[in-house]
């Protein structure tokens, strides 16, 4: 959608038009599913915050400035991160045991066909970033998502975290060092043969 | 040791961060320093783990996740207030209310006929002030307990409790708004945004979790509890 098509079909949301409510959302609603889904690793826990995210942006759509050039996605985007943090804060114990579920189902999902020993450190490479992004802040691990798995630059995430470049460059730092250190020991002992993967 | 800076810079150029003239940088000290060469091939190796670990993304229920958006974002305070209903012993608890405060009315007429009267229902500004006083008293911490809400689901008994108190204060503060309606519009137009924020409590259900936050939105974006404040002090 280019910039004058979004700011009427928000104009045309602000007062309320269904049409184009639900245009804005087949547009943005594969971003916000997929970074929620990234943070709760769960698909319901990403649909209840994809949803929480559209009904909050829609009953607040009136405080949009379509004319400050302001851009809709950065703006939902905020409120989606807003959500996942309170949603997962508010699940947390919840989370903690579909995480231990998750990776008891994940055990019989590998592929049979690939080398049994090289799955079997894999699934522990992929159980530790599981633990270990559970380890990292609410901002910290919003960060690292919208990096690492949504391939914004660090300039997009600042505009949608609302901060500065150099506050999301030292956070995700921090959080890249902290998988570093976790991931140590199944990495440099030889376990993990990286030309195979 | 590795070097602080570059330790930084190598993770911010694994993800194409860097200009060029940093990246050529980064590459000669690299050469130059077996410590952050060592860091380097290991960060390399913990991005394609991470990378490696990247899950494919389910599809949603579009259509499903549409329908709740719809339904959600169309319940706004003006519209479940019509759908707002009292149960039947709200309604004789407010008789009886009204019924006590005319007999007040009345019996002021009746037994202190001398006594100057200011207000057109027969109250006194000052008699309005003490009942709004102890009014707001009652509802602040209500209204505290909300706007400070932190996501922590509440229990049954809470919620239950939290509804009889504002099905409680909603009859008091009817009967507030309707003294004040034509003298304090300002008070009037304060009554009517917490008359909103008591109906959404009245109607809070425990599987309801998006209201607890939208009544503290509410109540910070009306700044009721700020308002409250002031008319205190006046």
């Amino acid at each position: 959608m280019n910039n004058m098509k979004e700011e009427a079909v928000i104009k045309q949301a602000q007062e309320g038009n269904r049409e184009a409510m639900r245009l804005l959302f087949e547009e943005n609603k594969k971003r916000i599913f997929s970074m929620a889904y990234h943070y709760t690793k769960n698909a319901e826990d990403a649909e209840d915050i994809l949803q929480e995210t559209f009904i909050k942006a829609y009953r607040s759509l009136h405080r949009f400035n379509v004319q400050d050039g302001n851009s809709f996605s950065p703006w939902l985007c905020r409120i989606g991160i807003n959500c996942s943090i309170d949603y997962l804060r508010r699940n947390r114990t919840r989370k903690e045991k579909d995480m231990i579920v998750n990776n008891i189902e994940n055990l019989t999902s590998y592929d049979k066909y690939s080398n049994p020993e090289n799955t079997s450190v894999q699934r522990e490479i992929r159980e530790k970033i599981d633990q270990t992004l559970n380890k990292l802040s609410g901002q910290q691990r919003i960060i690292f998502i919208l990096k690492h798995y949504q391939q914004l630059t660090t300039g997009e995430i600042a505009e949608y975290l609302d901060c500065s470049e150099g506050s999301v460059k030292r956070q995700l730092f921090r959080a890249v060092s902290t998988m570093k250190i976790h991931l140590k020991g199944l990495i440099l002992e030889n376990k993990y043969e990286m030309q195979k993967i | 040791m590795k070097c602080k800076k570059y330790e930084e810079k190598i993770i911010l150029h694994l993800y194409g961060e860097l200009d060029e003239k940093e990246k050529a940088e980064l590459e000669n000290h690299i050469n130059e320093c077996p410590e952050c060469s060592r860091d380097f091939a290991y960060t390399k190796k913990v991005f394609k783990a991470l990378d490696k670990s990247k899950q494919e993304i389910p599809e949603a229920n579009w259509e499903k996740c549409w329908e709740e958006i719809n339904a959600g974002a169309h319940k706004t305070p003006s519209l479940q207030k019509s759908s707002f209903f009292f149960p039947s012993w709200a309604y004789a608890a407010a008789a009886l209310l009204l019924v006590f405060v005319l007999g007040a009315i009345i019996g002021r007429f009746l037994f202190f006929p001398g006594q100057q009267v200011q207000d057109e229902q027969g109250l006194s500004p000052s008699s309005i002030q003490f009942t709004l006083q102890e009014y707001f008293e009652e509802l602040k911490p209500v209204l505290v307990e909300f706007a400070n809400f932190t996501s922590s689901d509440k229990g049954e008994e809470t919620i239950l409790m939290d509804r009889e108190i504002a099905r409680n204060l909603l009859i008091q503060n009817i009967l507030l708004k309707s003294i004040v309606a034509k003298t304090d519009p300002t008070l009037a137009q304060l009554l009517d945004d917490v008359d909103i924020v008591l109906k959404e409590i009245s109607n809070l259900k425990k599987e309801d979790k998006q209201t607890p936050s939208f009544i503290k939105e509410l109540i910070q974006e009306r700044e009721i509890l700020f308002k409250m404040e002031i008319l205190q002090k006046i």
